[in-house]
């Protein structure tokens, strides 16, 4: 059987001056349905322009990206566009929540885009926020902003939720917060889940720790049983 | 309708900004929807009274022209319509009348207020309307009128009318109308025969087929007078036409030059505003595009705020000019133009200012846009690299790099790299230098002209009109008086090889209140021989001090007279020409105006000339300042206008500097 992600010597290179930069080298792995995958790897290693790559948000120079048997890498602007649209849940490390748009509003407007998907006032009330619809950005905490920036990726019901170190600017306790409520979604909707993490501790809890050096796959480690996220410590 | 609400709080968090463009988009429209309606309206009620009246196309002068001149030219090919009537001054006490003497009533037929409706058979007078009212008369009342030398007489005024051809009725000195003293009448000829004596048609009324070619039926129309044809006016060269037609593109030129200037600084401030923005929302952007969204509804959704913009300004600009401007404008003319009925229209193309507007701001953020959006999310999301800024032109012409501050290579990398921005600064500082110097150059230079019109030009202190006079009168008459100087206002048409023009011309007498060279301050003599054209006719007509030009007076022969002098004149369409240069040409020098030097001239002018009216040379000045305060209005327009885009400017080379 096909995995639901195969990625096939992918290559990403960067013209910076004279010389190119391959910030995603050769790349081979696959991802099932329903995992919880953690990319590792030190700065500069190629983490977020995978992500990208996998999110549609960019595109490879080589290789293919199979996403249950079709290669993203071959689609044109108007198809990723697409692509993001029906399958793709994005949560950035800096949450990217429109300014000027209040929780609940910010929900809907990604919300909108799909036929049938979650309930944005659920959502909310899922991720803890039942009593911050009507905030704006600015009246809210960094993890909550997070969090609605969670429900915002999921009420699409994405195939594929891409986190770019989504605790990277987050207190270590409300990390783990963010963390745990990711690890949970991927659990209780088998959802897929990737995370780009420094954070080498939580490596223990994911199916799949995916490890990258200079824009290489130096390791793939499986993790038969995963540790609960609430079962590690920070 | 998210999105919808972020543009609003958008906008309401960058207040100033966006409300300094719908002002700037507002007042465009504001503007011109002002001006057209103002100026369509006139120009309706204009058209509606010349249709209902049947106007005439053209006003022929004529010498003692018969009934049977007026048929010959009704029966020409082209000519639709042909009236002839006698014009003459009348008086009543102080007051002068313009009197229309008919015997059929078809062209530019007087519109009746109240009273009987007029027929040539009937006895009595029809007045005008306003004249009536500023003096108290009614209809049924007698008023005496003489004709300036015989006896006056008794004749009852049957109606109260309006002319088509007397619009504005200014006189033509103070340039303002006193229907106190200043009016217009009308009688049939029967009635007028048994008023006074007169000779003969004097003026024809001729309405053309069509409205081409006026030139060419108006040659066959003077081959049919022969001898009797003495010059003729069309509605150019008309007073009440031509000053109603100049109102009107007077209101329509404001109309669509001014918005153009508030068009274009709404796309700039558009521009600087919304790249900023858009430079500001960058991760925003890549965030949409992250989730999804259309590239093509993130560009509506920018585009958006260009529309809201536009709409709102040019909404507001369009309720705002629609009521506030004809409410300022309405009531002047109302008093300057006399016309039956006025048109209270709105004029409905009015509505494709709000369209302009629009397209202006949409098109601005499109061009803020530019290929910003175009490209993937991650790049977006991470912004551009700054484009490799080259070494400029400057540091490679003199390689040293220590010559330059830093702060200076800067400021030129940074005009290489964002040349738009460099460019539309550069444009807007000219533009708003030309502006300021346009604006006040124009102040002054009207200023300027009337002052020295009136100062160095004229030396006189009042000017008389004379009672018309023929030629044997003229002769007998002794014209060397002190402090008294006699010239003779008329028209000729002056032709030269390459043009030709109606002008009215001064035929100067014995006496120095005239002083054609304003640059020295002594007068300078008359040429004895040829005419003084100033400089700027003399290169209309394509001439030059010596040259030959041909000049015709009512009708007779072409005459060559040569060019004696060009000058630097204030008032440029107007020629000169000394009372023996004319003689010389087999012309009589027949005065109608006296200019005077003071008091006593003008009591002893009063005692020996027949003398209708007198001005003071300071009511001249100041009525033509008066009418200058339009030219200065729109100059000051202009000005701020000009500030605004200075400020524009700066603001959007800001980040420049
Ligand atoms: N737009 C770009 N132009 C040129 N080089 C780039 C660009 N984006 C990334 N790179 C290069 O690609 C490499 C990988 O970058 P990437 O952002 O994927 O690293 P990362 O693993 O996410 O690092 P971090 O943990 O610091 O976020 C880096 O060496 C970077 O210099
Ligand atoms: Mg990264």
């Amino acid at each position: 059987m096909k995995s639901f992600i195969q990625i096939n010597n992918l290559l990403r290179t960067y013209q910076v001056g004279e010389n190119e930069v391959a910030a995603v080298n050769s790349m081979e792995f696959e991802i099932e349905q329903g995992e919880f995958v953690v990319i590792l790897g030190p700065s500069g290693s190629g983490k977020s322009t995978l992500l990208n790559l996998l999110g549609g948000m960019d595109q490879a120079t080589s290789g293919t990206i199979l996403i249950e048997g079709n290669n993203i890498a071959q689609y044109s602007l108007e198809e990723l566009s697409r692509y993001r649209r029906s399958d793709i849940g994005f949560v950035f490390q800096f949450y990217n929540l429109i300014p000027n748009l209040t929780a609940k509003e910010n929900v809907d407007l990604s919300r909108k885009l799909c036929k049938d998907g979650l309930d944005s006032t659920e959502m909310l009330e899922a991720v803890g926020l039942a009593k911050r619809l009507h905030h704006f950005p600015a009246e809210l905490s960094g993890g909550e902003q997070q969090r609605v920036s969670i429900a915002r990726a999921l009420c699409k019901k994405p195939k594929l939720l891409l986190c770019d170190e989504p605790t990277g600017a987050l207190d270590s306790n409300t990390g783990a917060l963010i963390m745990s409520v990711l690890w949970d979604i991927s659990k209780k909707y088998n959802q897929t889940v990737i995370v780009v993490t420094h954070n080498a501790a939580i490596a223990d809890t994911a199916n799949k720790v995916i490890r990258l050096k200079d824009g290489k796959v130096i390791d793939i480690q499986i993790n038969e049983n995963p540790l609960p996220m609430n079962e590690v410590a920070w | 309708m998210i999105l919808f609400k972020k543009m609003l709080r958008d906008i309401k968090h960058a207040k100033a900004q966006f409300l300094t463009i719908i002002i700037i988009a507002a007042c465009g429209v504001f503007t011109f929807v002002g001006s057209i309606t103002v100026g369509s309206r006139l120009e309706e009620s204009v058209h509606q009274f010349y249709k209902s009246a049947d106007i005439n196309d053209v006003w022929v002068n004529v010498e003692g022209a018969t009934p049977q001149d007026v048929d010959a030219i009704r029966k020409l090919p082209g000519i639709e319509a042909a009236q002839g009537r006698t014009v003459m001054k009348v008086f009543s006490d102080n007051r002068v009348l313009d009197l229309f003497v008919l015997n059929e009533n078809v062209l530019s037929k007087p519109y009746l207020a109240t009273g009987e409706p007029f027929e040539s058979e009937k006895e009595g007078l029809w007045l005008d309307q306003e004249f009536a009212k500023a003096n108290g008369f009614r209809i049924g009342d007698t008023i005496r009128i003489h004709t300036g030398n015989g006896q006056s007489v008794p004749v009852i005024i049957q109606g109260l009318v309006l002319s088509p051809e007397k619009l504005i009725d200014v006189s033509s000195e103070t340039l303002s109308t006193r229907h106190d003293l200043y009016g217009y009448a009308y009688m049939g000829e029967t009635a007028a025969h048994h008023t006074f004596s007169f000779s003969g048609m004097n003026q024809l009324l001729i309405k053309m087929k069509s409205e081409k070619n006026i030139q060419t039926q108006l040659t066959s129309v003077e081959q049919v007078l022969g001898q009797k044809y003495m010059n003729s006016l069309t509605h150019e060269e008309h007073t009440s036409t031509s000053g109603a037609a100049n109102q009107i593109g007077q209101f329509k030129t404001i109309g669509y030059v001014t918005p153009m200037l508030f068009f274009l600084l709404a796309i700039l401030v558009v521009i600087s505003t919304m790249s900023r923005l858009i430079t500001n929302q960058r991760v925003q952007i890549g965030t949409l595009m992250s989730l999804g969204i259309h590239i093509r509804k993130i560009k509506w959704h920018y585009l958006s705020y260009g529309l809201f913009l536009g709409i709102t300004g040019g909404v507001i600009g369009l309720i705002a000019g629609y009521y506030v401007i004809p409410a300022i404008f309405m009531g002047t003319l109302h008093q300057s133009f006399i016309l039956p009925k006025w048109s209270d229209s709105f004029p409905i193309e009015t509505l494709w200012s709000i369209a302009a507007v629009c397209g202006c701001c949409i098109l601005a953020v499109l061009f803020a846009c530019g290929g910003k959006l175009n490209a993937l999310p991650a790049v977006v999301l991470k912004g551009e690299a700054p484009s490799r800024p080259k070494k400029s032109l400057f540091e490679s012409i003199f390689h040293s790099k220590a010559k330059f501050s830093f702060q200076r290579l800067w400021l030129l990398r940074n005009l290489r790299s964002r040349k738009v921005r460099g460019a539309m600064g550069i444009f807007g500082s000219f533009g708003c230098a030309f502006l300021i110097l346009f604006g006040f150059a124009n102040i002054d230079t009207s200023n300027k002209s009337i002052e020295v019109e009136f100062d160095r030009q004229y030396l006189y202190q009042y000017k008389a009109d004379l009672l018309a006079l023929n030629a044997e009168q003229a002769q007998s008459m002794n014209w060397n008086q002190a402090g008294i100087q006699p010239i003779q206002e008329r028209r000729v048409v002056v032709k030269s090889t390459t043009a030709q023009r109606n002008l009215p011309v001064t035929i100067i007498g014995s006496g120095d209140y005239i002083n054609l060279d304003v640059a020295s301050p002594d007068v300078m003599p008359v040429p004895e021989t040829g005419v003084v054209l100033s400089q700027k006719m003399a290169d209309v007509l394509g001439v030059k001090a010596g040259s030959t030009v041909s000049l015709r007076i009512d009708g007779g022969q072409w005459k060559e007279m040569i060019v004696a002098q060009t000058i630097q004149a204030p008032v440029a369409n107007r020629i000169f020409v000394s009372e023996a240069a004319w003689q010389q040409h087999g012309e009589i020098f027949v005065p109608n105006v006296l200019l005077l030097g003071d008091q006593a001239a003008l009591q002893s002018a009063k005692e020996h000339y027949p003398v209708t009216q007198i001005v003071a040379k300071a009511d001249m000045k100041e009525a033509n300042r008066t009418l200058n305060e339009g030219v200065f209005a729109s100059a000051a327009g202009l000005t701020i206008a000009a500030i605004f885009l200075g400020i524009a400017v700066i603001y959007s080379l800001g980040p420049l500097i």
